[in-house]
């Protein structure tokens, strides 16, 4: 499978638009977004070929006449060729154009103007999910109960005064209902004790039909209201129902029952502790099938050896990972999980992620303040793996799905055996 | 439609365009061969076959067709060889009044009065489609109307940046207006609103009125032509020329406000028959260190009668640079980023390709398959601009002529009536669909359906573009990009894309 590359032309080792390519210290990978080939070099003559000869900007490598007999190099060749990840091309006085899939820093390291260039009223038109807790405050400010599953990342607070106030957020949220783009509430706390629930209902359907108002509830609360969740379900709102793997089946059974016609609006979401949870979900939801089930796994501080085995990515699943080109740029720049998402508390306060200080709050700033203030100073939206130890030194950073708020609950930086910070 | 386009360069390069994607492939010539048999209907078993051409392949190569069959169908994996995207308009009423009330700048055409009588004048005799000129004012009450108008129901009120343009006329001959509309806008913006005003001007009257520009930090485009000789189509109403005023009243303002001059000046030309790119660049950058906008004369919207007169001024800016030989390969040389070519690379970046988008995917899915399109590159009203007329007449634009009015404004109120605005637009470009929707530039057009001219009630498009003419358009750009490598990072890292 070998090109002849004695000629005496000037060549080049091109790659195709699909394949992306990261190099670290003493590690490079190739991969291909559409085949889902990787190819991964140590050798010292590769990696210094792949740094010293590539392009500038353009997606290729120069081929000089010294290194075609080299056989390190011809490796790699050979394996870019016979993999179709590239090809090799004789260039005469002006060179081809080969655009690439990531806009590359400048070698002098100068502000590209295509870093800055998001301003926040894009920003706001991409704002796809807010999440309003009408009586809650965030768990994590007590450490040991670290947690990663909404809405456990909250927990309940007594403080009435701080119940959230339909005016301001009205005006918050008017400039986002205005432009008309789908978007998702979630609206978690103690909706049943909320005084002002009808009023914020009629409130959130008044604005659009393209709204899609998805209310977090838990099953131990929520089982014997049979009237309050037919009000929400009328209401074309989608339900997400919380259970632990000690429920009695029974009354969710009893519950759904009711509700036969509308068990496409029931999310059931099982959060998972420990592997025996997952088989008495397994077990007793078998059965039920109409409604979607999503199987949640919840740090409770005392699991992690739950999630090494479970949760975390060994060599094998790395491996295996096979994202598509959308989700790597996507992943290179921001954090898909958070980007134009924000929290709403009781009080006020405003989060583009519970496990991140919060970035303003509805009585005094704008939506535009607070996004303006996360693309700037935020911690959450634009955060990616790039930018964290031990992820920014390992080649699987390009492949690697982005962080999550299990990262942030386990205090760790990434969830994967291959390089365990624990 | 074709979604896959495959090309030469100059250069002897061979490519792949995804009209989708806007993804360009580098290829091997085999590679393109396989894809033009493809195009012209064969299958790749014929291909393997032979069956389909006596054409040798491998004859040059060193590796078998099959591994070229095999690139082909890596390529086909994601790619879809044809594309039938649905051409249509369908902005809602809720869209249009969004971007009304979104809308970065307003401009006032604050009088229709002018001290110059300049020969090629947008409302002069060459021209048809504007509303008759009686040194009309704009109301001062109706242009406050408005402003409140929008200023109160502004989407988003945080950091709003908009920007109030005067323009005429000569806008200074009605300076009563511009004072009460900044003092009532100022009275009544919020905090968070940052207003910038700006004005463009023939420059004859900036000395009595430079104070006040500069405490308003107004950004200011003066109309200048070149040197005495290359501005002489800017002239008094009694025919003397209008250079040396100009020149004087610039003079001023570089000993009085040195800085304000150098942040907030600038100059626009216009080319025609007494001027050149060269000339214009020339006087203006050696005397004011600043390189002007240089505009060609507007072509649209021309009496029929003065066809033949007009085009004796007229010069198209390209083919003035060609003419200027030496000039030219200066440039292209020292200052690669002045040339109508690197322009057009800038564009063809812009629009053509998903460089842009690699971007935009931080608040857009870049694999959305553009599947809806809107007819024409008309923008959708009020995107850019509002534009009032000194009749009250809401345009989106000033380059529209008066007819296509899409609102009015009174001293008692902003009429305006957003759904039938939505419905005459999508009207309008509806007509041009069936086009579209063979035309190759249909993803990046540029023209505006506004200024087109219309054969009984359709409107003609100049630039229809088959698969022909469009992929001779996107080689002759890839092939500049070969032949001048360094232009990609200019444009990437040096050019504003948006």
């Amino acid at each position: 499978m070998k090109q002849n590359l004695t000629k005496d032309k000037k060549k080049l080792l091109i790659l195709e638009p699909s394949v992306f390519i990261n190099i670290k210290q003493d590690e490079a990978i190739l991969y291909d977004s559409i085949l889902g080939i990787k190819l991964v070099y140590s050798s010292k003559g590769i990696i210094d070929f792949l740094i010293s000869n590539k392009h500038e900007f353009y997606h290729y490598f120069y081929l000089k006449q010294e290194e075609t007999n080299n056989h390190e190099v011809n490796l790699l060749i050979d394996d870019i060729i016979k993999n179709n990840l590239g090809f090799i091309i004789f260039i005469n006085d002006n060179e081809p154009v080969q655009f690439p899939n990531i806009i590359p820093n400048r070698s002098d390291n100068s502000a590209s103007v295509l870093q800055y260039t998001l301003d926040y009223e894009q920003s706001i038109k991409s704002i796809n999910e807010i999440t309003i807790s009408v009586d809650q405050e965030p768990a994590i400010s007590e450490k040991s109960l670290m947690v990663s599953s909404f809405p456990l990342d909250f927990k309940y607070s007594n403080k009435l005064s701080e119940r959230l106030f339909l005016d301001k957020l009205n005006s918050f949220l008017h400039p986002v209902l205005t432009l008309g783009n789908i978007f998702r509430i979630n609206i978690i706390g103690d909706i049943l004790n909320y005084p002002l629930l009808e009023t914020f209902i009629i409130f959130i359907r008044k604005n659009d039909d393209k709204l899609i108002v998805n209310y977090i509830v838990d099953f131990e609360i929520i089982k014997s209201r049979i009237t309050f969740i037919q009000q929400l379900l009328s209401k074309r709102a989608t339900i997400t129902i919380v259970l632990k793997s000690d429920f009695n089946s029974e009354n969710l059974i009893n519950l759904l029952n009711f509700f036969p016609q509308k068990t496409k609006q029931i999310e059931l979401q099982c959060i998972i502790e420990s592997e025996d949870d997952v088989k008495t979900f397994d077990e007793i939801l078998s059965d039920i099938s109409d409604c979607d089930l999503v199987y949640k796994p919840f740090f409770n501080g005392n699991n992690y050896s739950f999630f090494e085995k479970n949760v975390f990515l060994n060599e094998v699943d790395i491996k295996s990972l096979k994202p598509n080109a959308v989700d790597i740029i996507k992943w290179q720049q921001l954090n898909p999980l958070d980007f134009g998402k924000l929290i709403v508390l009781s009080n006020g306060d405003v989060y583009s992620n519970i496990y991140n200080p919060n970035i303003g709050n509805i009585l005094n700033d704008t939506i535009g303040d607070i996004v303006e203030k996360e693309l700037s100073e935020g911690k959450s939206w634009l955060k990616t793996r790039k930018e964290v130890h031990p992820c920014k030194s390992c080649i699987y950073e390009l492949v690697c799905p982005p962080i999550s708020n299990y990262e942030y609950a386990l205090n760790k930086n990434n969830l994967c055996l291959l390089n365990d910070t624990k | 439609m074709k979604n896959l386009i495959t090309f030469k360069t100059d250069n002897n390069y061979h490519y792949l365009y995804n009209m989708i994607t806007r993804r360009f492939s580098l290829i091997e010539e085999m590679t393109y061969k396989i894809f033009k048999l493809i195009e012209n209907g064969a299958t790749l078993d014929q291909v393997q076959e032979h069956s389909f051409t006596e054409e040798t392949f491998s004859s040059q190569e060193d590796l078998p067709l099959s591994y070229y069959i095999s690139k082909v169908k890596s390529h086909l994996l994601n790619m879809k060889m044809n594309w039938s995207p649905v051409v249509s308009a369908n902005i809602s009423t809720k869209k249009m009044r969004q971007e009304f009330f979104s809308n970065p700048q307003i401009v006032f055409e604050v009088t229709e009065k002018c001290n110059l009588a300049c020969e090629y004048c947008a409302y002069g005799s060459y021209y048809v489609g504007y509303d008759k000129r009686e040194n009309k004012h704009l109301s001062i009450k109706a242009a406050k109307n408005l402003i409140d108008f929008i200023l109160n129901n502004k989407l988003v009120q945080s950091s709003q940046n908009i920007t109030i343009s005067f323009y005429g006329g000569e806008p200074l001959l009605n300076i009563s207006f511009i004072h009460e509309i900044v003092k009532f806008v100022n009275s009544i913006k919020t905090k968070n609103q940052v207003l910038n005003y700006s004005m463009t001007t023939n420059g004859t009257l900036l000395s009595n009125h430079i104070e006040y520009l500069v405490e308003h930090d107004f950004e200011v485009l003066i109309s200048l032509d070149g040197n005495k000789e290359n501005n002489s189509y800017r002239t008094f109403k009694n025919g003397s020329e209008s250079f040396k005023k100009i020149i004087e009243n610039i003079d001023i303002i570089i000993n009085k406000y040195p800085r304000y001059f150098e942040k907030n000046i600038n100059f626009i030309a216009v080319l025609h028959n007494r001027n050149s790119v060269h000339d214009i660049n020339k006087f203006i950058f050696s005397k004011y260190s600043k390189y002007p906008i240089i505009s060609e004369i507007a072509a649209d919207g021309i009496d029929n009668t003065k066809k033949d007169e007009f085009f004796k001024i007229y010069k198209n800016k390209f083919e003035d640079l060609l003419a200027s030989k030496d000039y030219y390969s200066r440039l292209l040389k020292n200052n690669i980023e002045k040339t109508p070519e690197f322009d057009s690379a800038v564009y063809f970046i812009n629009n053509l390709t998903e460089l842009k988008l690699s971007e935009k995917t931080r608040i857009n899915n870049l694999a959305e398959e553009k599947n809806f399109l809107f007819p024409t590159g008309t923008c959708i009203p009020f995107q850019r601009k509002i534009f009032i007329t000194t009749n009250g007449k809401i345009l989106p634009c000033e380059s529209i002529d008066h007819t296509h009015s899409l609102g009015y404004l009174t001293d008692s109120k902003v009429d305006i009536d957003f759904g039938a605005i939505a419905e005459f637009h999508n009207n309008y470009l509806n007509r041009l669909s069936n086009q579209c929707r063979k035309c190759y530039r249909v993803t990046s057009c540029m023209e505006c359906v506004y200024t087109m001219w219309f054969k009984g009630d359709f409107p003609i498009c100049k630039n229809y573009a088959s698969m022909q003419d469009f992929s001779n358009y996107i080689s002759k750009e890839m092939s500049y990009l070969e032949t001048n490598n360094r232009v990609i990072e200019k444009i990437i890292y040096e050019t504003e894309l948006d």
